[in-house]
């Protein structure tokens, strides 16, 4: 009984324990099979899967090429920087924690940076205001692109009200885009500070748009401080993909020397990646290419050549096998045909020659009436108000929190004046009878004007919906309306978009627009630099604000070096403030290019007369390219492209002027080879030319030349001498014609290569010569127009007798390893063969007596002298109300030239300054002179000469 | 109470089976971490002895504390959830005396030699509704308690009571009303885990990722990784410790691969053939334990041996399920694989007392 009932339970067990193996073999069972499964009928698909999500190409870089001067001097080339990127590479359970972890990231690298003072690049459409606020800092289709790539729409189009955010987003503001990015995209804490909340979306947002390709890292920071890195680098291990990336930046040696010759680098731009992709299909969108100058020109030189590289990477992007590698090539090597050392020089002396010029003009005077061009005189109040006026003295700074005493006190009165003014525009605009304009004080006169102005430069009014022709239009053109019968016609005339004024309604009457206007029109102008400057120049008038205030804040902006005992000078009276400007002038603590005031800039080019080379290429003022390059500068940038001194603008070769007497070599080639005088012809000089009716005058008048030959004419310069060889070319004593002048004019000017460009690698003016008034054309005025360049081939083409050269600035190139590539020289355009040896003679003899009777030059005219010079000089007038310009050009050493000079100072009074300047240019040159004691660092000693043009 | 154990009832053949499964389990982990191989052999020689000195001790001698084992179980869990130390997002661990282990692989053998002791004193009102609820309610609690860090344990855990309350003899009556009962609200669990309102943060994400990997492609790229591994070994794979790029391994897709996804490294490296082979020696475990119990003297010997035997069968089915994709991702080692000192040493333990239930085996004619 009891055996039985065991025997059962145990079969009991034995079948459950049977269930228990059953359950096991089945579900082994279903194991076994998925493995089988997945490793054997699968199991190459994903081997092959796996191998190609984990191999990667990747482009290597080359080293571009650097550049040189003639000598080997390295003027352009690479130098190590470090980069800190950012790699979204870590693996987070939740988005809170990703979030959170990558913000407290990039918070600590930022922190890092601000001790060691290195920024992030910002490329951002938004800008975060100084009183915390955003703007845009985009606008038209790049604003659009912006805002769909924020909210992730493929297009502009497509935007519209967005469910998520709960607004249209195609009408977002910079607030909306931030509060967006800081909020529900990147979860930015709001404990941190706000330019952290800034400045970590900026980062996260670039992180996003890298983050569809993978393994590419974001850049943070570029060219850091070692600081940085060391303190980065440190905690490398806690930030979650951080690295630091070793990168090479562009640099450049004697940037402002060089600037206007060798341009500057920088990202490929969409277009210049279109334009340069259809020649060469290496480009792409992250390269750096040549912007302007030398690297643009010679980019596909100097970029070298991409290596490629195919690698297996592992799930972190780290490299773990290269299948294959094409090595990058490095680019070549330019050499410039210039003289390091002697673009130098010039570039240095013309500044000393232009800071002479500016210092003995300046008079201790309010205002300055002049009554023609060469006795122009420069007040000193125009010294001060250049120094708000140019941007010597940032504004910006005046009214920021770090300003000084002066600073602030300076900023005061101008805000007290500026609501004043305000005020007593808008007592004007809303006057019921207002006082016309020409009626008005001059400075009122002044803000009218630059509240119409202002207007029609931020679209407001709309300057081409104007009828010239129309009758209000001509009244207010000659000061016979008020402003306000102006602007109610104007908005009568719908000649203002009243769609970008802030109204509610678009229903109003005119009466209502009228006052919207006014309303704008303060508002704006409250916050308007060029209204500021144009209220400080008033205030300076009268003396509200004085030359030693603003001596104070050179000071406190640190434009000029801090000084106790010239401070203590200033304020005690015992130094006035006229020599305190004075000396600062003259020892180049304020440049000329700075105050840009009448003169500021200049040019010079040297030239090897018996090779074509060129040797110095200058232009004042330079800039510093260093900026630019890599990643812009933009605040530089905008300086630069507002500078009065337009240092963006090369004065060597796209500045162009009327090249005054320089010009008469020409005219005398084609007298003597046209005939219609010899080298012996004598004309005599009365001082004005009679055989036209009001007849043009000699420099000399009411002086005269007397009998004059060619060489003596050349020396002297005669005007009535030139004007008679003019006269005979077009055939004036039988039936006088223009055109027939003209043309032979044209024809000489022609083969001296004036009529085309030189040729260099750089930005260059097309010339003119003349094609009016064949006799004021005879002495290089009418409307003749070089460069300097083009005058610096002629005087080359004139010292070596007729062989005019096709210019080039560069020497040669080399690859990497120093093999030439290819050998520059400049090849003959032309060699004039229709000028004798005899007239040849002549005209030299005349461009010695030049030199020979100019102070300038008596150094080589000494008994012992070896060396003669040779030259023209020229000086051309352009406008009467500002300074002539001063011009020479010459050769040396006479007895067998090698070299040649043309310099340029546009604005420059009068030829003896270029004389002076290319007296010391010549002796650097033959080493007559210390180097030292002609360049001081000081204004040029300029004497009290002046000349009219023509001279 | 002194026995006589004679040698040729100590099970060799399980014996063999354990060291065979612990020195390919040394030589995977490596190849994924050499770091901790030597530990891991410390750990095999701390188990051996550990196994020897328990297989030599009654095992009706331990179940007689039971309950001690049972209160300071549930002590241990409560601490980790007080003070444990997380882990990968998983608060799983406790130190005490120095030495940090995870006391939930320790809960899994308190609770197989509890019920085993609990049923067996209780075998004939097992089918009573007051014997039902009382030891659904002593295995509720630990699964509770290791529910909210570690699903998966708490999964084999109850498993291995369902298996210990089928074997103690549950009536089929009951079964199939268990059975009616639970299947419908397991799909109704299902449905509710995935509207996100039972289960939190990683563990309902998993689920999700695992059916939809395309919708949470960080969730699932850890398994769709280990699948990928583990497919690409082949049929005889890749070599241990080989250096080839080709390997999914060694370019660091796979994560956790010295513990939970051990298999995945295994798959990669020894293909098929070593992965059938490692599992085939699990089952082979699991059989053997089964067989002793099938042996054994009596109803808790019976229980021990079969509480053994599902533990390593199902926790085995599922950590190797979860690294080929065919079950939603949890953290579980692979019994005697996978690297871990906490479960390698109780396994061994547990394998020390399944022995002792071998030696003990009942006599033919004595019964």
């Amino acid at each position: 009984m009891l055996g039985s009932l065991l025997e059962s339970i145990r079969e009991i067990f034995i079948t459950r324990l049977g269930i228990l193996v059953a359950v096991y073999l089945v579900l082994f069972g279903v194991v076994f099979g998925h493995f089988f499964r997945l490793q054997i009928v699968s199991g190459e698909e994903y081997q092959k899967n796996y191998t190609v999500r984990t191999i990667k190409e990747k482009s290597l870089s080359s080293t571009r090429g650097n550049i040189y001067d003639r000598n080997g001097v390295v003027l352009a080339y690479n130098e190590l920087a470090y980069n800190i990127t950012i790699e979204d590479n870590g693996t987070y359970s939740s988005t809170d924690e990703k979030n959170e972890t990558i913000n407290s990231t990039i918070l600590y690298v930022l922190h890092t940076l601000d001790r060691n003072g290195d920024e992030i690049d910002n490329g951002f459409s938004v800008s975060l205001n100084a009183d915390g606020t955003y703007s845009f800092n985009a606008t038209g289709s790049k604003l659009q692109r912006f805002l769909a790539d924020i909210y992730g729409y493929s297009s502009y189009s497509d935007m519209g009200y967005n469910k998520k955010v709960g607004y249209n987003t195609a009408r977002a503001t910079a607030t909306q885009v931030m509060d967006y990015l800081c909020g529900i995209k990147f979860d930015i804490s709001e404990e941190y500070a706000i330019e952290d909340r800034y400045r970590i979306a900026i980062i996260r947002y670039a992180m996003s748009q890298n983050g569809y390709k993978k393994y590419i890292e974001t850049t943070i920071a570029t060219d850091v401080s070692e600081e940085s890195v060391a303190a980065v680098s440190e905690h490398l291990n806690r930030l979650q993909g951080v690295e630091i990336v070793e990168d090479t930046i562009r640099r450049y040696d004697h940037a402002r020397y060089f600037a206007s010759i060798i341009g500057y680098t920088g990202k490929i731009s969409e277009t210049e990646y279109e334009t340069l992709s259809k020649e060469n299909d290496s480009y792409s969108l992250t390269d750096v290419v040549g912007k302007s100058g030398i690297e643009q020109y010679m980019d596909s030189y100097l970029k070298g050549q991409k290596g490629s590289e195919r690698v297996i990477v592992d799930n972190l992007g780290k490299e773990i096998e290269t299948l294959e590698l094409t090595e990058a090539t490095a680019g070549d090597n330019v050499y410039l045909s210039i003289d390091a050392e002697l673009q130098e020089a010039c570039y240095d002396l013309l500044e000393q020659e232009i800071a002479g010029i500016v210092y003995s003009k300046i008079v201790d005077e309010k205002e300055y009436e002049s009554s023609s061009s060469s006795d122009i005189m420069i007040p000193i109040y125009d010294v001060y108000f250049a120094l708000i006026n140019n941007n010597i003295i940032s504004l910006d700074h005046m009214s920021g929190e770090n300003a000084g005493t002066y600073e602030k006190k300076i900023y005061n009165a101008f805000s007290e004046r500026l609501e004043q003014e305000l005020f007593n525009l808008r007592l004007e605009l809303t006057a019921d009878s207002p006082d016309i304009y020409s009626e008005l004080d001059e400075d009122m006169a002044v803000y009218e004007l630059y509240a119409v102005t202002y207007l029609q430069s931020i679209g407001v009014f709309d300057a081409n919906a104007v009828d010239v022709s129309d009758e209000t239009y001509t009244s207010w053109k000659n000061g016979e309306i008020a402003l306000r019968q102006y602007l109610e016609y104007a908005i009568n005339n719908r000649w203002i978009d009243i769609t970008t004024l802030p109204m509610d309604s678009k229903y109003v009457d005119s009466a209502e627009i009228y006052d919207v206007l006014v309303s704008y029109i303060t508002a704006q102008l409250r916050t308007d630099n060029g209204f500021a400057k144009r209220i400080y120049k008033y205030m300076i008038k009268q003396d509200l604000v004085t030359g030693s205030d603003l001596a104070m804040v050179l000071y406190e902006q640190e434009v000029i070096d801090y000084d106790d005992e010239t401070i203590a000078e200033l304020k005690s009276g015992r130094l006035s403030c006229y020599d305190f400007y004075l000396d600062k002038i003259k020892n180049l603590e304020i440049t000329p290019a700075q105050l840009a005031l009448d003169p500021c800039s200049g040019s010079c080019v040297v030239t090897d007369v018996k090779t074509g080379e060129l040797l110095a290429c200058v232009s004042y003022p330079g800039y510093d390219n260093n900026r630019l390059a890599n990643t812009v500068d933009a605040a530089y940038y905008a300086r630069l492209t507002n500078d009065l001194s337009a240092p963006f603008y090369n004065n060597a070769t796209q500045e162009k002027t009327a090249p005054g007497s320089t010009f008469k070599m020409v005219t005398a080639a084609a007298g003597v080879t046209e005939g219609v005088i010899s080298t012996d012809t004598e004309i005599r000089c009365d001082g004005v030319f009679s055989k036209v009716n009001d007849g043009p005058k000699c420099w000399k008048y009411p002086g005269s030349h007397g009998i004059e030959t060619l060489s003596d004419a050349i020396r002297d310069s005669c005007n009535v001498y030139f004007y008679e060889v003019g006269w005979r070319l077009s055939n004036g004593d039988e039936s006088y014609s223009e055109s027939v002048g003209i043309e032979k004019i044209r024809k000489y000017a022609t083969l001296f290569g004036l009529n085309e460009k030189t040729g260099i690698e750089i930005n260059e003016s097309e010339p003119e010569i003349a094609d009016e008034y064949p006799i004021t054309a005879a002495i290089g005025q009418s409307n003749h127009n070089y460069t300097t360049i083009g005058l610096g081939r002629y005087i080359t083409a004139v010292a070596n007798e007729g062989t005019v050269y096709k210019f080039t600035l560069i020497d040669h190139i080399t690859d990497s390893n120093g093999t030439l590539v290819d050998k520059y020289t400049p090849n003959v355009l032309r060699q004039i063969k229709e000028i004798s040896d005899s007239d040849w003679a002549a005209i030299h003899d005349g461009n010695l007596g030049v030199c020979e009777s100019m102070t300038s030059f008596k150094d080589f005219f000494t008994e012992d002298s070896k060396i003669h010079v040779a030259g023209k000089t020229g000086t051309a007038q352009q406008i009467k109300t500002r300074p002539n310009h001063a011009l020479f050009v010459g050769y040396a050493p006479f007895d067998d030239p090698q070299m040649s000079v043309a310099v340029r100072i546009a604005y420059g009074y009068t030829s003896h300054n270029t004389a002076d300047l290319a007296g010391d240019i010549f002796k650097y040159y033959f080493k007559l002179e210390d180097p030292e004691n002609l360049i001081t660092g000081q204004a040029a000693y300029t004497g009290a000469g002046s000349n009219s043009f023509g001279d | 109470m002194k026995k006589k154990y004679s040698i040729k009832d100590y099970d060799f053949r399980l014996v063999i089976l354990i060291l065979a499964i612990t020195v390919i389990g040394i030589a995977v982990i490596g190849s994924a971490d050499a770091s901790v191989q030597n530990k891991q052999i410390f750990g095999m020689g701390l188990g051996i002895v550990s196994m020897i000195v328990v297989s030599l001790i009654d095992y009706n001698f331990i179940l007689k504390f039971r309950w001690i084992y049972y209160v300071a179980d549930i002590m241990l869990l409560i601490s980790v959830l007080l003070w444990g130390v997380e882990r990968n997002y998983a608060k799983r661990w406790i130190v005490l005396f120095g030495i940090q282990f995870q006391p939930s692989e320790l809960s899994k053998i308190v609770l197989i030699l509890f019920f085993a002791g609990f049923f067996y004193k209780h075998k004939e009102k097992l089918n009573t509704t007051k014997i039902l609820l009382i030891s659904m309610v002593l295995a509720a609690l630990p699964l509770v308690l290791v529910l909210k860090e570690d699903l998966s344990t708490t999964i084999t855990t109850a498993l291995i009571f369902i298996t210990l309350l089928f074997i103690a003899g549950l009536s089929y009556k009951i079964v199939l009303i268990v059975l009616g009962i639970s299947i419908p609200s397991f799909a109704v669990g299902i449905y509710v885990i995935l509207q996100g309102k039972l289960l939190q943060g990683y563990q309902l994400r998993r689920i999700q990722a695992w059916l939809y990997p395309e919708e949470y492609p960080d969730d699932a790229l850890q398994q769709q990784n280990s699948i990928m591994a583990f497919a690409s070994g082949r049929l005889w794979g890749k070599g241990l410790y080989n250096e080839g790029a080709d390997s999914v391994k060694n370019g660091g897709f796979i994560s956790e691969p010295r513990t939970d996804f051990i298999m995945a490294v295994a798959g990669e490296e020894l293909g098929f053939v070593g992965a059938a082979v490692i599992v085939l020696l699990l089952l082979l475990i699991a059989l053997e334990c089964t067989l002793i119990a099938i042996r054994a003297n009596d109803l808790s010997g019976r229980l021990i041996g079969c509480g053994m035997s599902a533990l390593i069968a199902f926790q085995t089915l599922i950590n190797v399920s979860v690294v080929t994709g065919l079950l939603p991702n949890t953290g579980l080692p692979l019994p005697f694989v996978s690297y871990g000192l906490t479960s390698l040493v109780t396994l061994y333990t547990g394998m020390g007392i399944v022995l002792n239930v071998g030696l003990q085996r009942k006599k033919p004619g004595r019964g």
